[in-house]
């Protein structure tokens, strides 16, 4: 069961990662504080900082460093029209998704 | 979020930078490019200290940088890079052991399929002088066999003039001409099959003392070493247009999805085209040759149409998925 519930966060972090700048650019840490505000998706820094760091690489977001007020400066993160779009897509598959994994679970044919 | 700057001492500072290079072990590890190294390293200090912040600690001891470290994720979890490490165990920060450091992530390389096709391609054109090298000596050889021949050899012995009468009797009737050249021509052909049978008997003798000495069997070994040989190197060359066509468009699919892992487009891209441009080539000259005026046409627009796809290949090859070339 652990194992399960590992793997389906694991599928989802991107999804989240995104859906939090989908408010607006962020920095790292705000971006934790944002995803900690939902409920059992116990997305922690070390799965975060990676994928922020390669959808940047992949152009999904753009980086701006800024001076921080308690040390080195700031990475903030924001969506690229990519990102948007990648965002979008994803978003909609994934209400497809439970859509269809509900109907199946409650015995509804499709 | 307070605006003032957090200054931790020195040994909080060691502590803090012994965590960072933990991370950048395991990330070293796991190949992670340096650039992405360096932002993640960036943003973890950056929460380090914003969290130091919030404890309003301006200068932080090790303890409370201790305290800090523990609420973060040990330097292993970023070994997966992308994984969600398990939420209800967060030891303290500790040396990576070995075992905890990930299996080595494929670092980016030139497309091994593109490679092979590359190879393979000439081997078609190798194989023409090589076949020739190693025909010649058995078709030799075959030939020599043809003469020591076993079978009886069927001579067609040329039919004389004229039906040969019986000898006349000189004494009575005197020969004419004609029945002379008959009898010299019976002599002559009587000379020639004693011959022949002569020279069949030695043949016969040839082979059986080949056959003793071992000369037939070995001569009957090459010619099966040389099947051996060219059978698949037969095939190979054969299959070679198939197979480094198959292998290029295989390349490209490779060198597109691999998101910049793999490169090598240009050669994946003349693995792809080399043979069906050289197919192409050949329908050009023989409609350009053998054709008349609609051939030279038809060869002519089958020219820029090669160049238009070529063309269209490669740029749509060229915008490589994930800045792949």
């Amino acid at each position: 069961m652990r194992s399960w519930v590992s793997q389906l966060r694991k599928g989802l972090v991107e999804l989240c990662v995104l859906g939090a700048l989908n408010d607006g650019e962020a920095y790292g840490y705000e971006i934790l504080q944002r995803l900690a505000q939902a409920d059992n998706l116990a997305i922690t820094e070390s799965t975060v900082y990676p994928i922020l760091a390669r959808l940047a690489k992949e152009g999904v977001l753009q980086v701006r460093v800024a001076p921080s007020p308690s040390g080195p400066p700031r990475r903030y993160y924001r969506l690229t029209d990519t990102g948007r779009a990648r965002l979008s897509e994803m978003h909609r598959y994934w209400r497809h998704l439970t859509a269809a994994v509900d109907g199946l679970l409650s015995g509804e044919k499709p | 979020m307070t605006s003032e700057s957090v200054n931790p001492s020195p040994e909080a500072r060691e502590r803090m930078d012994a965590y960072l290079d933990a991370i950048e072990r395991v990330l070293v590890a796991a190949d992670m490019p340096r650039a992405e190294r360096k932002g993640i390293a960036d943003d973890v200090e950056a929460q380090i200290l914003e969290m130091l912040t919030a404890r309003g600690c301006a200068t932080p001891s090790v303890e409370d940088v201790g305290a800090v470290l523990s609420d973060l994720d040990p330097p292993e979890a970023y070994a997966e890079a992308g994984g969600v490490p398990p939420a209800s165990t967060r030891p303290a920060p500790s040396p990576v052991p070995p075992s905890a450091l990930p299996r080595k992530a494929a670092r980016p390389h030139f497309s091994r399929a593109a490679i092979v096709g590359a190879c393979w391609a000439p081997l078609s054109l190798a194989l023409i002088p090589l076949m020739l090298l190693v025909l010649y000596p058995m078709l030799s050889y075959s030939g020599a066999r043809h003469h020591v021949s076993e079978e009886p050899v069927m001579h067609v012995v040329p039919e004389p003039a004229e039906p040969v009468r019986e000898a006349p009797d000189p004494a009575t009737d005197p020969l004419t001409e004609a029945e002379l050249e008959a009898a010299e021509w019976r002599a002559l052909e009587a000379q020639q099959e004693a011959g022949e049978r002569q020279l069949e008997a030695e043949l016969k003798q040839k082979v059986a003392r080949a056959r003793a000495e071992g000369r037939v069997e070995r001569g009957a070994t090459l010619s099966w070493l040389a099947i051996l040989i060219l059978g698949p190197l037969g095939l190979l060359g054969l299959s070679a247009p198939f197979g480094t066509t198959i292998l290029g468009i295989v390349a490209i699919s490779h060198i597109r999805r691999s998101g910049g892992r793999i490169y090598g487009m240009g050669l994946a891209l003349f693995d792809a085209v080399l043979f069906p441009l050289i197919l192409l080539a050949g329908l050009i000259v023989f409609c350009t040759s053998f054709l008349g005026i609609w051939g030279m046409l038809v060869g002519l627009v089958l020219a820029v149409v090669a160049a238009v796809v070529v063309r269209l290949l490669w740029r749509r090859v060229g915008a490589p998925v994930g800045g792949a070339r």
